[in-house]
């Protein structure tokens, strides 16, 4: 036992070691140009002054184009003609910092800009020394003035070049209002002494709302409506500028990304990546787009012309005059080009080609080979063709040319195409020695697991064709994408081999056992659909969380407490006197029910009357502050009550401490759960209970049996609870209860057992397993020697193999179209499993319950 | 595998007070059955071949114009196989042992009894993931050509005796043909699931073409492991 215990702290530190220096190589810093574009000299005359630059966070196309939105003013303008409207193309991640660091600076993203997005106190993603469209402002003669009001993700990339601002922090996401109204109570002010060049305004309340209620919730439409409102006033503003001091003033309207059915995003599915893009002024009427609003809504949320994002970064810089910024791969917006006669246009795009070339020449060696055969080139490849156009351009006569624009167009927008594609810089050396030292360490792990541990033929054999299933699957992206269906799949199949051995030992008992956690099962599949392909099909947490089901939904979180209570009033105040243990348990649960109470009907959610009725009304952040923070006290106080009551009764018994522990993460758990996703616990409780008796009959059930099932309902609960191997399903929305400012380690805490509710239950479920079958088959190992010999040789076993299978897919496929929306974010995901849930929960919680267990 | 562990119960619990004396299970070698079972070893690629090719275009009809054409070959193929009475199924009516007459009221009465069985397949067919509000047609039909390929053969083979159907449920009972084939269709149905959610984006990857795909693959190959290893007595 003790030699297994050190050998699993000899691997997990240096399995993380490994995974850091991998880590490191695979998430560099994208190499990007310091310094700025060069000044022109002769650039096409400014068409407009000013820049209105509002980011409205998440606004998806559909919420501004199609006729079902209700921004009716914005739609006047497109049909009107003053406003030039697109669908912009946002490249994954599809979160906001990389975003906005895409529309200022024109580059694309790095991926670990995803991370850091999350990470609000990391001050390394700042882009002082890059170039923008915002810094070309600084650098003119006269230097122009911003101001900036909204999301502080923008002080944190833009420190010090704001000459007014004021930040609103973005990860509040039960916040609707506040959010925007303290962007908009600048407005007034701003408008009136109108002394800037530039306005960056971020409104935040449309993503917190996607967050919290998805697209469809019923807050949306006035959010929206809102929006629209700002929108006339800043082009009620563009007008009477115009009118009364002849400034121009150009106004965008942008979504930093869209979202997904579900009011999520991170992703790169079609809702996420569609963003909704708006040039507005009284001088666009003069080019007469001739576009109607609003269209019939599209199912691929393609509305007008669809444009990259970053095409926003030269638009504006050309409009207003300004030099392309350095590592712009955007494309001059055609639509906008009309501004400017034929040769001032042909200027333009020949300074984006140029701006474009300075890049393309940097990243390929062969760009600044002599072209010989130029007509040749354009037969060849990307780089080839691009080497060909880039040398019919630089032809002494190339203006006269049949089509300069087409043929400069088609440079760039190959060019865009090709950098875009072009993954960063690996850092292959680092990559192969965590690549070696984890394969070294796996491969130890997994010799462990299938020799040093108890004897079982059966499961170990399951176990390491399973493993090697699922490491081959990793190398799939679609397999990687749908990896619920490899968990769901394997669950029936282990319930079917456990059902053969019932059938060997003629135990009708444990077949009926399996064949209800295969119903089981059934329901769990289908209660989020997850994954890319059925992602938002029609799926139980879609009907329960309808109009027309909020009654049910609300008996079933009911009944889940009402069991929780149950289990505290009989588990962990067994020993007091009826009265006491009555109230002992009823506090936390009716607090935790008031608890998810509010906070539905904070979120808009339907509540049934009668239930809303004995809820004090008063909502509000700081009740729902409070009221989570009672939650977590009164865990807090049953957990101490039930160690000092453990510690002070005279019969010593190891099971009944860890049983109590479990029901009180019960209910921590419970209370980083949403709404619609309480009446899952009913299912795991299910599986529970069904578990602990096959676990009580030992001649069909072995640790090693108990431990694989465990593995398995871990990973199937992580996929029925939504989900899933893209950042999109990252869910938010509990990660602040109970917190009043953003500080990372509560909030990653929260974040993380709000994700992890499932497995973290079926971790301390599966524990408890071990010691009742140790009880069953009166075994003389210790409950200590079986969880650390068995469970934790072959957990560990598995996430460290899992672990290598996904930095290898990474290694071998990092020139793949989907290392970056794929398997990237399955390496963080795989991070999370091994070093929080498998490192801090199954190892060091699951040790720590029994060892005090043990102790006490 | 829970498939074959409900018959027992559906059908031998009338008998239950005999069924604990059943006659030991003997194989049958009466008929040269390689013979046979080497030509409906190409019997069933050749249909694999058809319905895989016509499927999906539309499964439900495809499915259902081509059950009776399976019922058909699968009772030839039981009738040539079977030829010796055997003590197969009991009447439930007068509650006396009775042992059927010839191999064509045994071949019948396992296809009228798989026929019955087959609303408890598309239950478990469910329980293993099957789409439960759509589809329910092509679920169905699945389920009876899945009865057909495993059940009805070894309805035909076995003695309904809850000893011998809790042995086939334990892969202890010994092998033959149509036991490694059943075995085969079910391996062949699971494994056939697997491409369904791959983002290919061929027309076959829809409910269910790739199961029952898998199901006769896995039957023609479960039937060939049979014929080699025929007379083995236990299967683990």
């Amino acid at each position: 036992m003790i030699p297994h215990a050190l050998i699993i702290a000899f691997l997990l530190p240096l399995e993380s070691v490994g995974l850091l220096f991998f880590a490191r190589g695979f998430f560099p810093y994208k190499p990007v140009f310091h310094g700025y574009a060069p000044i022109e000299s002769d650039t096409p005359p400014a068409v407009f002054d000013k820049v209105i630059f509002m980011v409205v966070d998440a606004l998806r196309s559909d919420f501004v184009f199609s006729n079902e939105s209700s921004m009716r003013f914005t739609q006047s303008l497109i049909s009107s003609g003053n406003a030039l409207p697109f669908t912009a193309r946002a490249a994954p991640p599809t979160v906001t910092l990389p975003r906005i660091k895409g529309v200022t600076t024109g580059s694309v993203s790095n991926f670990l800009d995803a991370v850091l997005n999350i990470a609000e106190s990391d001050s390394s993603s700042s882009l002082v020394g890059q170039d923008s469209w915002l810094i070309e402002f600084k650098r003119r003669h006269v230097p122009g003035k911003l101001v900036m009001f909204g999301d502080d993700t923008w002080l944190k990339l833009f420190p010090a070049i704001f000459d007014r601002y004021d930040g609103t922090s973005s990860f509040f996401v039960s916040d609707f209002t506040e959010v925007d109204n303290n962007v908009t109570r600048h407005l007034d002010t701003e408008l009136e002494t109108s002394d800037w060049d530039v306005m960056i305004l971020h409104y935040l309340g449309v993503d917190h709302i996607g967050h919290k209620g998805g697209p469809y919730s019923p807050f949306m439409p006035d959010k929206l409506k809102e929006m629209d409102q700002i929108v006339e006033m800043l082009y009620e503003y563009a007008e009477k500028a115009q009118e009364t001091d002849g400034k121009s003033t150009l106004l965008v309207l942008c979504g930093d990304h869209g979202m997904n059915e579900i009011g999520n995003h991170g992703g790169s599915s079609a809702g996420e990546t569609a963003a909704a893009l708006l040039f507005a002024s009284p001088l666009f009427s003069k080019l007469g787009s001739g576009l109607r609003a609003p269209l019939n809504a599209t199912d691929n949320y393609e509305y007008y012309n669809v444009i990259e994002q970053v095409d926003i970064v030269p638009s504006i810089s050309g409009l207003v005059g300004n030099p392309f910024p350095m590592n712009n791969i955007g494309v001059f917006v055609p639509e906008l080009l009309r501004f400017w006669s034929r040769s001032d246009q042909i200027k333009l795009l020949r300074q984006n080609a140029e701006q474009m070339c300075r890049i393309l020449k940097e990243t390929f060696t062969s760009m600044a080979m002599p072209v010989t055969d130029a007509q040749g080139l354009l037969a060849g490849n990307d780089i080839d063709k691009i080497r060909g156009l880039w040398d019919q351009i630089g032809q002494p006569y190339f203006d006269e040319t049949d089509d300069p624009v087409e043929t400069l167009y088609a440079f760039l927008r190959l060019s865009q195409n090709v950098l875009s594609r072009t993954s960063s810089n690996y850092d292959i050396s680092s990559m192969v020695i965590g690549l070696c030292l984890v394969f070294w360490l796996s491969s130890l792990a997994f010799r462990r697991a299938l020799f040093s541990t108890s004897a079982d033929f059966v499961t170990k054999a399951v176990f390491a064709v399973g493993t090697t299933i699922y490491a081959i699957s990793i190398f799939g992206s679609s397999l990687v994408e749908e990896e619920h269906y490899f968990w769901y799949w394997s669950a029936s199949a282990w319930l079917m081999t456990q059902f053969i051995l019932s059938a060997r030992v003629k135990s009708t008992t444990a077949g009926l056992i399996l064949i209800s956690l295969l119903g089981v099962l059934s329901i769990l599949r289908h209660y989020h659909h997850t994954g890319q392909k059925y992602a938002g099909s029609y799926d139980i947490a879609q009907f329960l969380s309808s109009d027309i089901a909020a009654g049910l939904l609300w008996v079933l979180i009911l009944l889940e407490h009402l069991i929780i209570f149950k289990n505290l009033h009989f588990y962990v105040f067994a020993d007091v006197s009826p009265l006491i243990a009555f109230v002992c348990s009823f506090t936390p649960v009716i607090s935790l029910f008031s608890f998810k109470m509010s906070m539905a009907l904070e979120a808009g959610e339907k509540v049934p009357p009668v239930l809303a009725a004995i809820t004090p009304t008063s909502t509000g952040a700081d009740q729902l502050l409070n009221r989570a923070k009672t939650s977590f006290l009164s865990i807090v106080i049953c957990m101490v009550f039930h160690t000092l009551s453990t510690v002070w009764s005279t019969k010593r018994d190891q099971f009944k401490f860890i049983r109590g522990a479990f029901h009180i993460a019960v209910l921590f758990l419970v209370v980083q759960t949403s709404s619609v996703n309480i009446p899952i616990f009913l299912l795991y409780e299910a599986i529970r209970s069904l578990s602990w008796r096959l676990a009580a009959d030992y001649r069909v059930t072995t640790p090693l049996a108990v431990v694989l099932s465990t593995l398995i309902w871990q990973r199937v609960s992580f996929f029925a609870a939504g989900n899933s191997n893209s950042l999109a399903t990252v869910d938010l929305s509990n990660a602040y209860n109970g917190v009043s400012g953003y500080s990372v380690i509560p909030v990653g805490i929260l974040a993380f057992v709000s994700n992890f509710a499932g497995p973290i239950f079926f971790t301390l479920s599966g524990t408890l397993q071990l010691s009742i079958w140790k009880t069953s088959s009166k075994s003389t190992r210790s409950v200590e020697d079986i969880f650390i010999v068995d469970f934790l040789s072959l957990i560990h076993a598995f996430h460290a193999v899992s672990l290598l299978a996904v930095m290898g897919a990474c290694m071998v496929l990092r020139s793949h179209l989907f290392i970056w929306t794929v398997f990237s974010p399955k390496l963080l995901y795989t991070v999370g499993w091994f070093l929080l849930q498998q490192g801090a929960v199954d190892t060091i919680i699951g040790l720590f319950i029994v060892v005090v267990s043990d102790l006490l | 595998m829970a498939r074959i562990k409900s018959t027992p119960r559906q059908i031998a619990t009338p008998s239950a007070p005999t069924s604990a004396t059943a006659v030991p299970y003997k194989p049958n070698t009466l008929f040269p059955e390689n013979v046979i079972t080497s030509s409906a070893l190409l019997a069933f690629p050749i249909v694999t071949v058809i319905l895989s090719s016509l499927l999906p275009s539309d499964p439900v009809k495809i499915l259902g114009y081509s059950l009776p054409a399976v019922a058909l070959i699968q009772a030839v193929n039981i009738l040539f196989t079977n030829p010796a009475p055997e003590p197969v199924a009991k009447s439930s009516g007068n509650k006396k042992k009775k042992q059927a007459k010839n191999t064509v009221s045994t071949t019948i009465l396992g296809l009228v009894l798989s026929m019955l069985l087959t609303p408890f397949i598309h239950l478990i067919y469910v329980l293993f993931g099957a789409p439960v509000t759509v589809s329910i047609p092509a679920t169905f039909l699945l389920s009876a050509h899945t009865a057909l390929l495993a059940l009805f053969p070894i309805l035909c083979t076995y003695p309904l005796d809850g000893v011998t159907w809790t042995n086939l449920v334990a892969l202890k009972a010994p092998v033959t043909p149509a036991y490694t084939a059943a075995l085969g269709t079910i391996a062949g149905a699971w494994l056939g699931a697997v491409p369904i959610p791959l983002d290919w984006d061929r027309e076959w990857q829809i409910w269910p073409v790739t199961v029952v795909f898998g199901a006769y693959v896995g039957n023609a190959l479960g039937r060939l492991v049979g014929a080699v290893f025929s007379g083995k007595e236990k299967m683990l």
